[in-house]
This record gives C-alpha cells, sequence and structure tokens, in this order.
C-alpha cells in the first residue's frame, strides 16, 4: 500500500509556512533582522571559547529571539522570494542554536571544537556519554544523555594501552590485551 | 573604511522590470554578492539573488556586473572606484524568473542531450586501465562548476533564441571534447559534434574562455581541437575514398 498524504497535516504545514505573510498587518520584525540577532547571539556567547554564564545567557536571548522569529513578516510575493525563505529557515536556524547551546552547557569538559573556559581539560568519563537533542516544538529542544555503545574488545585490542588510556577510563580498558597479559 | 556606494540592480518578473537605484553602504574586503545581501537586510527583502558557496565554487551567483558576466561572490568591491554606479543585472541569455534569478534549465537540456561515458563493451567495470597523461588533458575541462558564464556570454545564442535549439554551448561542446579525448571512451562522438550539437556555429572567438572563473581555456583546448577532430575525420582521404566505394557498392 502506498503511503497517504495526510491532508490535515500538509494545511498546517501551509499555514506555518504563510503565517509571515498574515503576520504583516501586525507588524512583525525583519527575517533578516532576527537572523543577525541569532548570528550576533551565537557569535558572542557560543562561540569558540565558551562559559557557562556566557551560555545561559545565550538560552535567555534564544527565547526572545524564538518570540520574535514566530512573528517575523515578510514583503513581496511568494515567488523566489528570499525574506519569506529566510523566514522558514529561521525555525531550523533556531533549533540548531538551540541544540548547540544547550549540548554546549551541559558538557562540563573540553573536547575537539568544544572549549571550555571554566573546564579546560578533555575528560574521560566524558567520552561515552552522548548528549541527544530533539525538537520540541518550534522553539524547545529535550536534551538527554545516552550511553555511547562500548568498543568491540578485539577492536580495542588493535590499538596501543598506553594510546587508550589519554581517552579512556580505567573501566572500559578492563579487558584489554595488555591488562590480561600482565595478571 | 566604509562608504556608500551606488547600486544599480534589475528588479523584475518574467514581464516587465526596471533599474532601481540605492545607495548602500560598502566595508573593506567585501564583494558584490555581499552588497546585495545588504539590500536585502535593509532595503529590499525580497530581492531575489541565487547563491550558495561564497566561495566560487558552487557557480550559483552568476550575474553580470556593469555588464560583464561575473560570479558576484568572486567581484571585489574594491576593483571599482567609490564613485562608479554599480549595476547589477541577470544573465541575459535565458529567461527571468525573478529579479537576478534566471531559470537556467537550457543547460540541463544540453547536457541530457550529450550520451554519457562509454566504455568499449568488451572491458568490465574493475578493468579500466589508462595512463596518466591521457587522461591529463580532459582534466582540465573538470574544474568546471557549471556557473554558465560562458553559455551566457556566447554570442551564438546571447540574443538569438533562434540557435538555442542547435546549439549545445561552450560548456557542453566541451563536455563532448572531454568525452572524445577521454582515453576510454569507445562512442564516436565526432559527427555528433558537428551534426547535433552545433560545433560549425563557434566561430572561435574566445568570448566564452575570457568570462571563465576558472580559467579553463574553452576554446583553444576544448573548441578548437574538437573541430580539428570532426575536420580530420571529415577530409580524411582513407574515409572518404571509403565512403565513396561504399556508396557506389550500395548504389
Ligand atoms: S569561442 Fe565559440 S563557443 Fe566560445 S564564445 Fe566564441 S563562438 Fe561561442
Ligand atoms: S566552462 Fe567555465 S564559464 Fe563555462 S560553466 Fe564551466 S566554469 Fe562556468
Ligand atoms: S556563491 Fe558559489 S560561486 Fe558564488
Amino acid at each position: 500500500m502506498r503511503p497517504a498524504v495526510l491532508i490535515d497535516e500538509v494545511t498546517k504545514a501551509q499555514e506555518r509556512a504563510l503565517l509571515p505573510y498574515s503576520s504583516a498587518t501586525e507588524g512583525g520584525e525583519n527575517p533578516f533582522v532576527v537572523q543577525l540577532e541569532l548570528q550576533k547571539t551565537m557569535n558572542e556567547l557560543v562561540g569558540i571559547i565558551r562559559k557557562s554564564e556566557e551560555m545561559e545567557q545565550a538560552l535567555k536571548a534564544l527565547q526572545e529571539i524564538a518570540t520574535k522569529a514566530r512573528t517575523v513578516t515578510v514583503e513581496g510575493g511568494r515567488a523566489f522570494n528570499p525574506g519569506w525563505h529566510l523566514a522558514l529557515d529561521l525555525r531550523n536556524m533556531l533549533l540548531v542554536s538551540l541544540c548547540v547551546a544547550k549540548a554546549a552547557l551541559e558538557r562540563q569538559e573540553s573536547r575537539g571544537g568544544h572549549t571550555r573556559d571554566d573546564f579546560p581539560v578533555m575528560d574521560s568519563d566524558w567520552r561515552h556519554q552522548l548528549l541527544v537533542l530533539s525538537a520540541n516544538g518550534e522553539d524547545d529542544v529535550h536534551l538527554v544523555r545516552q550511553e555511547q555503545v562500548p568498543m568491540r574488545p578485539e577492536l580495542l585490542d588493535l590499538f596501543e594501552l598506553d594510546e587508550l588510556k589519554k581517552y579512556y577510563t580505567g573501566e572500559e580498558l578492563g579487558g584489554h590485551r595488555a591488562g590480561e597479559a600482565a595478571k | 573604511m566604509s562608504y556608500d556606494a551606488h547600486f544599480r540592480v534589475w528588479r523584475g518578473d518574467d514581464e516587465k522590470g526596471e533599474l532601481v537605484d540605492y545607495p548602500v553602504a560598502v566595508n573593506e574586503g567585501e564583494v558584490v554578492l555581499d552588497i546585495i545581501h545588504r539590500l536585502q537586510q535593509t532595503q529590499a527583502q525580497d530581492l531575489a539573488v541565487r547563491w550558495n558557496c561564497k566561495a566560487g565554487k558552487c557557480g550559483s551567483c552568476s550575474v553580470e556586473i556593469n555588464g560583464k558576466p561575473r560570479l558576484a561572490c568572486m567581484t571585489r568591491m574594491s576593483t571599482f572606484t567609490e564613485e562608479e554606479v554599480i549595476t547589477v543585472t541577470p544573465l541575459r541569455t535565458f529567461p527571468v524568473i525573478r529579479d537576478l534569478v534566471t531559470d537556467v534549465s537550457f543547460n540541463y537540456t544540453k547536457a541530457r542531450e550529450i550520451p554519457s561515458f562509454a566504455p568499449p563493451p568488451d572491458v568490465e567495470p574493475g578493468d579500466y586501465r589508462m595512463q596518466q597523461v591521457d587522461v591529463e588533458r580532459s582534466q582540465e575541462f573538470r574544474k568546471c562548476i557549471e556557473c554558465f558564464l560562458c553559455q551566457n556570454t556566447c554570442h551564438v545564442v546571447r540574443d538569438h533564441e533562434e540557435n538555442k535549439e542547435n546549439f549545445a554551448g561552450p560548456r557542453y561542446l566541451m563536455r563532448v571534447a572531454e568525452l572524445d579525448m577521454h582515453p576510454l571512451d569507445a562512442a564516436d562522438r565526432k559527427e555528433a559534434a558537428q551534426e547535433e550539437h552545433g560545433l560549425g556555429y563557434c566561430n572561435i572567438t574566445k568570448c566564452c574562455t575570457e568570462v571563465c572563473p576558472e580559467h579553463i581555456k574553452i576554446t583553444d583546448n576544448a573548441l578548437i581541437p574538437l573541430k580539428e577532430r570532426v575536420v580530420d575525420r571529415k577530409y580524411d582521404p582513407v574515409v572518404w575514398l571509403g565512403k565513396k566505394i561504399f556508396k557506389r557498392a550500395g548504389a
């Protein structure tokens, strides 16, 4: 059986997409202005070097931006209108920004491209912690911690213990061939 | 260092349009696309422009700047004086959708008309063997980013709608050349180049080469050699004699 189109869902999505045209009468913000604000917030507060106060501040600012993003208004028609396209994209930009900010605040260590001024070193206990974020409506995200699937012992054995120790906790390395041999 | 520039941008759709004047701020290091984006942010939210990479690699932002076909993201503002009026118009050879965005499907149609790579039937995939030196020649053509600036510039189709049907344009004649030069391509492409893709329309003016942002020597390295290959075939005395005999035998 072919999947059927849910007309109600389509109508809802269509209405949502056209919202920026109907908010025009109510005098909402210009999507480009909201985008600039979002860009500036993320660049300054959740940038390359991160601090918890700044990220908390960012999350607050993102709430305000979300309100504005919901009521942006566009001018012009529907044919190839970048203002309208941006109004649609803003929702996704906002969700991604929320995910980045929330996960970065939660992760109390520095790892790869994530550098915390208040937690400057890499912490092995964090390596196996995944932070999974999912959208909860249009302007909220939900965070859960999930355990990383452990590496299979025969794969772990392919690496030297000294190298692994830099990244893994003692517990995870219990079954390594070097450890077994020492027994 | 900032200053106010005078931009003149074509605004309109497939029916009508006009040049609109905009005073707009320009900062150091910016390119024309940055200024178009500033216009969107500050004065013309619905100004349509196509772009993606801002790095001269996607070929989306092709427009005409002061009449010259160029990539908007690679045209530095520092190449103009502060007093100069900068006129930005859509590509002229293709129908306008809105403002600076044109319908470039002509190019996709032409691309589809060229049969794809055809290795000899008895060579299995995985058994392809080629010498680097034989491959090198067509490698240059692979740099193409499909910005269609060359297609837009070529006088054969610019302002000559009637030629579009019979002419593939420099980018796609180059594609034919690339396949014809491919050491493992077994298809005969020479006759089709002339008869179907309109190679004969090209009179090697090199205008296409001049606008190519990838600096591919389209005319010198693809079109002229392809013409030579076609001519070689056409006026090859052996082929000529063969055809005569064949014709007589058939008659
Ligand atoms: S060289 Fe040939 S393809 Fe290129 S612009 Fe001139 S006529 Fe057109
Ligand atoms: S050959 Fe050059 S000008 Fe033509 S489409 Fe490719 S990159 Fe653009
Ligand atoms: S934006 Fe990609 S080439 Fe200009």
